[in-house]
């Protein structure tokens, strides 16, 4: 992975569609728009001046997709429009080898009263295609949007969705070597968006190349061959879908983290020390390793992962049993476990930090899940293992993480290992 | 500077080429035809701009007693020369400068030719226009005294009042993106501007401190020109002749400059 930098790109890969050169774009902002007026026709400073983005560089090849994800105001969206064109940068330089199709806002120019033929057509007008080509397409987009039956009704008429699937389709046909699309996914149904998705990887299975802001990791995941992280203005990470979007959970982790600790609960800390005296023993960090050990939020299927409890004691403790449940965000439980269960029930002196690590080998479904702690003490292990012991510390709800992968099976967990055929035939038989 | 305005002249050709039927649907909407269905829009396209000569001609040939009044006999046609060119000109400017900004999508999220807008606005208005000016045409071939041949002076008259319009259009549309307020203010001048041209009394009729004050407006000149082509039927002023044509092309390239030098701060401002 290239962790980019703000300097200009001096070497270009050989075959680029597009190739951004430390962009910068400022936003002036006036309070009232009146002021901008006397600033063109006088001189004079009546601005503040906000960074939007502050050196942008990368190159894309043909037929890569590229996601970019990043937090709100991260410049995601001033990133496309200065690429399509649609708003000038003040510094950088932006090389493209074909006009690029913008799909940065879904429905532009479709009027309520029209109805869906009519909007089709000045939608692909307002994008640049010719009346011929329209008239050629709109069986096609009409066939895409799976609204024949509707089709001559005022739009009006349509629901939010059917609104958008019109407007996808219009926008998806235009002919263009790159599509830039921003967000435009987010509001469709789950069937319409795989089937967007099966239209982009066929636009890009014909040498299309695709640039493409997305909120939703799962779909960078499915979708995209690269991803881009921007964070104020900035590209932090270039590469690999799994890594770029590892890292946006990291960064999301550290602001959610930072935001909590000065505004909520310092209790909360998401994989940060805290001290309690209030208790007897108490949780202290808690997150899911890698084999490496190192942190994570994406889990891979197949792979080994642990989570890791930290529990903390003040005082003397004949037996200590942390335990996780991980759950679904329909609150269906996966699996719940604890070292009670596992058969080991350390005691600790004032003072002692013991780190568990509960090893497994990741076969869950992709999706997102709930991670929930808790912490049990008794006397002694015969204590413990006779029930009478005390919760004395739980984190409902601890952390999240996502499971992505593509491997194919039913339901939410990969329980099966290996296949075995045997012949049945006339050996057996004889 | 030049080049800029030739660069922009370039664009609104452009336009006119290739985007054509993006132009054509964009007029049609500012029409509005949709709203009521096409037949009816159609028909009240068609009646409201005779309607409206009428209603004027009404108000000042017969209360107003134009006939024997200082117009003389020929009142009627005096007053349609005049008001004629000034709602086709009252029309398009009190809609510009809102154009670009109700079109705000549509600039911000794409490359769109912005130069459609502010043309959709002339082209919008060209039909009550037409209609209009065939009225005066006929009148004008009745009652004028004048040679017919001056008539001959209505396309290129035409052309450069056309050429002042688009240019005070855009520099409008593109103003008003700034100036949310500008529409109102527009509206007003355009409300006095009716009075402050000879269009429905004869320049004469003023005291001599007042016809000055109306020779620096410039749409007195445009329309003395028209009641040169259509009442006079002769060269009766050729100073307004210049002073029109010479306006029309100034508004445009500052129209055109206008509309360039701005358009790159639309999509951060709209």
């Amino acid at each position: 992975m290239r962790i980019a930098n703000t300097q200009p790109l001096t070497m270009l890969p050989e075959q680029t569609i597009l190739c951004v050169n430390g962009v910068v774009k400022e936003y002036r902002l006036y309070e009232r728009a009146s002021l901008l007026l006397l600033e063109l026709l006088l001189q004079g400073q009546h601005h503040r001046v906000h960074r939007v983005l502050d050196g942008v560089s990368f190159a894309v090849r043909p037929g890569e997709i590229v996601g970019i994800v990043g937090r709100n105001g991260a410049g995601k969206s001033t990133l496309l429009k200065v690429i399509c064109g649609v708003l000038d940068c003040d510094a950088g330089r932006i090389k493209i080898a074909c006009d690029p199709a913008p799909i940065l806002e879904l429905g532009l120019g479709f009027d309520l009263e029209q109805t869906g033929r009519e909007n089709i057509r000045f939608g692909g007008l307002c994008l640049g295609l010719q009346p011929a080509d329209i008239d050629r397409r709109m069986d096609e987009i009409i066939d895409f949007s799976e609204l024949r039956s509707i089709i001559d009704l005022p739009y009006r008429t349509y629901s939010t969705g059917q609104r958008m699937r019109l407007a996808f389709s219009t926008a998806i046909s235009v002919d263009s070597k790159l599509l830039v699309v921003d967000e435009a996914l987010a509001v469709a149904d789950i069937l319409f968006q795989e089937k967007c998705i099966r239209r982009l990887r066929d636009f890009r299975e014909t040498g299309g190349t695709v640039l493409f802001v997305s909120h939703s990791l799962q779909q960078v995941y499915e979708l995209c061959t690269r991803a881009l992280l921007l964070d104020a203005g900035r590209i932090v990470a270039d590469g690999d879908p799994l890594q770029v979007g590892h890292e946006y959970e990291l960064l999301m982790q550290r602001a959610r983290a930072r935001s909590l600790m000065t505004e909520i609960d310092p209790h909360l800390g998401f994989g940060n020390q805290h001290v309690r005296h209030d208790l007897k023993a108490y949780l202290g960090s808690i997150s899911v390793v890698n084999a490496h050990g190192a942190s994570v939020h994406v889990l891979e299927q197949g792979t080994r992962y642990a989570v890791r409890i930290v529990v903390c004691a003040n005082e003397k403790i004949g037996a200590v049993s942390p335990g996780f449940r991980v759950t679904l965000a329909s609150g269906i439980v996966v699996l719940g476990t604890s070292s009670w269960n596992l058969g080991q029930l350390p005691p600790m002196e004032p003072g002692d930090r013991l780190v568990f690590e509960f090893w497994f080998v990741n076969r869950l479904a992709a999706g997102h899940y709930v991670l929930n702690i808790g912490l049990a003490i008794a006397d002694s292990a015969q204590e413990m293992v006779a029930e009478r012991y005390v919760v004395i510390d739980t984190r409902g709800e601890a952390m999240t993480f996502s499971v992505v992968g593509a491997k194919p099976f039913y339901g939410i967990a990969d329980l099966v290992e290996e296949l075995v055929i045997l012949q049945a035939g006339n050996k057996v038989l004889a | 500077m030049i080049r800029e305005v030739g660069s922009a002249t370039l664009a609104l050709v452009g336009v006119l080429k290739r985007h054509r039927a993006l132009l054509a649907e964009l007029t049609r909407r500012e029409m509005r035809f949709d709203r009521i269905g096409l037949l009816p829009g159609v028909a009240w396209q068609v009646s409201f701009p005779i309607l409206l000569l009428g209603l004027y001609i009404f108000l000042f040939s017969t209360i107003f007693e134009a006939r024997n009044g200082p117009l003389g006999p020929s009142g009627v046609l005096y007053i349609l020369a005049g008001l004629v060119p000034w709602l086709f000109t009252a029309e398009v400017l009190g809609r510009s400068s809102a154009t670009i900004v109700a079109g705000a999508s549509l600039v911000k999220h794409l490359l769109f030719p912005v130069e459609a807008l502010p043309l959709s606005v002339v082209g919008a208005s060209l039909l009550s226009f037409a209609i209009q000016a065939f009225i005066l045409l006929g009148v004008s071939f009745i009652e004028s005294n004048g040679s017919r041949w001056m008539l001959m002076m209505a396309p290129p008259l035409f052309g450069l009042h056309l050429i002042a319009l688009i240019g005070m259009g855009m520099g409008l549309a593109a103003v008003g993106v700034y100036l949310r307020d500008l529409g109102e203010v527009v509206r007003i001048l355009l409300t006095v501007g009716l009075f402050a041209a000879p269009i429905l009394y004869p320049l004469a009729a003023l005291p001599h401190v007042a016809q000055v004050t109306l020779l620096v407006n410039p749409f007195t000149h445009m329309v003395t020109c028209y009641q040169d082509v259509f009442f006079d039927g002769a060269f009766a002023h050729p100073w307004s002749w210049a002073i029109f044509a010479a306006f029309a092309v100034i508004v445009f390239v500052l129209g055109a400059l206008t509309m360039r030098r701005a358009r790159i701060y639309f999509a951060n401002f709209l």
